[in-house]
């Protein structure tokens, strides 16, 4: 009797024990600090109150003033939303080349997948010389065209679409292989079966490859999300936002009132503004577009 | 059995690391007592390399201060980290910091002054060996709360070649703002399409640089005691006409970057520069024309601002904060001081550091390097802007350039830019 409630008890509690390891390294560096800064967002709390003092949901309205609080939401809009559609749709156009010709050279492969395995401060630093005005490789090459400087980098209506592009140019290597993998688990009696049916290539990639890799294409759009709009590397190392906040976007947002600042409050507001904005984000896509997801058994 | 005590051991561990059990908090009572450091590399060049050697012969010089020297990034990042660590409750002992973060410091109740040790050392008479341009930006309200150490004025760099092939004498720098329009009109290259491929002079978007360009055109800017900035007004918009007037024709880039800069004046990619004498050493080893230095070019005044890093210590332990003193004491020694002057460019900030045969010896092959001190002496000098909330007035200042000199209208931007400086400061106005 005793042995097998030990027994019941052990099957309960063993689960348990397995994650607690990885539980409380969740708990202490992801749980802890989101519930932290959450706790810290309703606090007064920076150089000028050296001495945090209770204001509860101030913060939160003051953001909502703050001028530049609305360029940031801006660039991160148009940064998170190219670097998604642009990212997704080259990733997979090149994968469905690669995958198409199997044969194809293996220097094309390296130099699509390439720039996944630069660091990342390496990829800021080789652009940043791309960019340079004057001087810089695109520049020189724009002269050869007798196209006039550019100096794309450095002007306010230009530099996020630099930047966007080395994001893309950085990350299109990885949703390559991520779709090519999709790709070639898709077993080719099924498209063999459609073109016997006499469907075009057009129908086979609506009908048959797109259903088939929307697990894949769901698990990419979903990491998308996440790495756009929480990107903010590139901003650091090539630009800091400039010029006049013209690249500021959101984490670097963040960074600039909490620690350039020291404006504790109103990081921790926009921490938690962000957490919760992503987690919104995530379980929409879950619920709507996550549905229709076919995932292979 | 054997697993009980593994939790057991795993409890111990987690319980002493989360309770500082092993932090040794209890401030030791002999031995050598060990600092913490954190220094920004400000200018171009290998200059972390110098600092580090540096504080390596320090601490081989003595055995009771062993101090660790941290490379923290630019004048923004070291402060970000130096606020930081104070704040989160591990400041570093010392920190050379961007002199004006005065203000800012004393907000968040961060550093001690140094009053007591200079007594220690003698008083006023300790103080006189320093060039005194330099103290007076850690003095407030009666006390000393910095000491000097990589301190500058900007100054123009120009190429001595570039002159020549533009028929103009080498020795004879722009010495008003006219001056200076016209001999970038004759050094600027285009080609046949119009487009600038050697710029004639290049200005940072930095409120450094710009500072001394609003005084030099009748205006003031920040007030003394830090709480009033004026950014909307008549002188502000005197410079950024000039500016944009330089740019439109072709002779300046609207936008260019502090550090890059530099590198720019070195390759030959513009003949003029506003930059910091700390970045001398650099252009020196890295250019293989002519160069020279000059004063700031001249409005309605011959006037420019010092600038540069100060030497804080932190709110510690009394035991800590002296041995963070004891540092200072020996790195701004004249010698001491005269070897980074050496390596950097920085003005020396001790006078006997100017008698040094190695260092007279230096200042004789490159007379360049005396146009700093020079300036410091022989023209107005300001103080460096300095105000509370410092680091959000600075970024808010230098958007604002990029903005207006990058083709934004000039009189929103400078209405916005006073509202919002008026907004961060509202707590002391």
């Amino acid at each position: 009797m005793s042995g097998h409630r030990a027994r019941a008890w052990k099957k309960r509690i063993a689960p348990l024990l397995y994650i607690l390891p990885a539980f409380s390294f969740l708990a202490i560096f992801t749980y802890y600090p989101i519930a932290y800064s959450a706790f810290i967002s309703l606090f007064r709390w920076s150089t000028a109150y050296p001495k945090r003092v209770f204001a509860g949901f101030e913060n939160y309205i003051q953001i909502f003033h703050e001028p530049l609080f609305g360029v940031v939401l801006r660039n991160t809009a148009i940064y998170s939303l190219s670097t998604i559609f642009f990212g997704m749709i080259l990733g997979f156009v090149f994968a469905i080349q690669i995958n198409k010709r199997i044969h194809v050279s293996g220097a094309f492969k390296f130099a699509l997948f390439y720039p996944t395995m630069i660091p990342m401060a390496a990829a800021g630093l080789i652009w940043l010389w791309i960019y340079a005005p004057t001087y810089g490789l695109l520049d020189n090459f724009l002269r050869l065209l007798g196209l006039p400087n550019a100096g794309l980098l450095y002007r306010s209506n230009t530099a996020l679409m630099c930047i966007i592009i080395v994001s893309v140019w950085k990350h299109v290597g990885y949703y390559m292989i991520l779709f090519l993998a999709g790709l070639q688990n898709i077993s080719s009696e099924l498209i063999d079966a459609a073109t016997i049916e006499g469907a075009g290539s057009w129908r086979r990639l609506r009908s048959v490859i797109l259903p088939l890799i929307s697990s894949y294409t769901f698990f990419i759009f979903i990491i998308n999300i996440v790495d756009s709009l929480q990107s903010v590397d590139l901003v650091y190392i090539m630009t800091q936002g400039k010029p006049a906040n013209a690249t500021n976007v959101i984490v670097y947002y963040i960074y600039q009132q909490a620690f350039r600042f020291w404006n504790m409050g109103m990081g921790s507001t926009l921490t938690t503004l962000l957490t919760f904005f992503l987690l919104c984000c995530v379980t929409i896509v879950f619920a709507t577009v996550g549905r229709r997801v076919y995932y292979e058994v | 059995m054997k697993k009980t005590a593994v939790l057991i051991l795993i409890l111990a561990v987690c319980f002493a690391v989360t309770t500082g059990w092993t932090s040794g908090t209890e401030e030791e009572k002999a031995g050598p007592v060990y600092l913490r450091m954190y220094y920004p590399v400000g200018v171009a060049g290998p200059l972390a390399q110098l600092m580090d050697s540096m504080i390596a012969d320090f601490n081989s010089s003595q055995k009771d201060v062993q101090v660790e020297s941290i490379f923290a990034g630019g004048y923004k990042e070291a402060m970000d980290k130096a606020q930081t660590a104070f704040l989160s409750g591990s400041p570093p002992e010392l920190a050379v910091l961007d002199a004006p973060n005065l203000f800012t410091l004393l907000d968040i109740d961060a550093i001690v002054p140094v009053d007591q040790y200079v007594q220690q050392e003698g008083g006023d008479a300790y103080l006189s060996t320093f060039i005194e341009a330099f103290l007076k930006i850690g003095q407030y309200q009666g006390k000393l709360w910095s000491v000097p150490w990589q301190r500058s004025t900007p100054v123009l760099y120009y190429n001595k070649d570039f002159f020549q092939q533009a028929g103009l004498d080498p020795n004879k720098p722009p010495a008003t703002w006219a001056d200076l329009e016209s001999y970038a009109q004759k050094l600027t290259q285009k080609d046949t399409r119009g487009n600038t491929t050697r710029w004639g002079v290049m200005i940072p978007n930095d409120y450094w640089i710009f500072k001394p360009l609003l005084l030099q055109a009748g205006g003031t800017g920040d007030s003394e005691d830090g709480t009033h900035i004026v950014i909307d007004d008549r002188y502000n918009r005197v410079v950024y006409q000039w500016l944009n007037r330089l740019a439109d024709q072709g002779l300046t880039p609207g936008i260019a970057r502090w550090s890059q800069s530099v590198t720019d004046f070195a390759s030959g990619a513009t003949a003029m520069l506003y930059n910091s004498t700390g970045a001398l050493t650099y252009i020196r080893n890295n250019t293989k024309f002519n160069f020279g230095t000059a004063f700031l070019p001249k409005k309605d005044r011959q006037v420019a601002i010092e600038g540069g890093g100060n030497f804080f210590i932190f709110k510690t332990t009394p035991r800590r904060e002296a041995a963070a003193w004891e540092v200072i004491k020996w790195m701004t020694r004249p010698e001491n001081t005269a070897r980074w002057s050496l390596g950097s460019g920085y003005i020396p900030v001790k006078k006997a550091a100017f008698d040094i045969p190695e260092y007279k010896k230096y200042t004789d092959q490159w007379p360049q390097a005396l146009t700093a001190y020079r300036q410091l002496t022989e023209t107005d000098i300001e103080r460096n802007m300095m105000t509370h909330r410092m680091n959000e007035i600075y970024d808010l200042l230098n958007s604002t350039n990029e903005a207006i000199r990058g083709g934004s209208d000039m009189d929103a931007e400078l209405a916005k830019a006073q509202a919002e400086a008026n907004r961060i400061l509202s707590r002391w106005q």
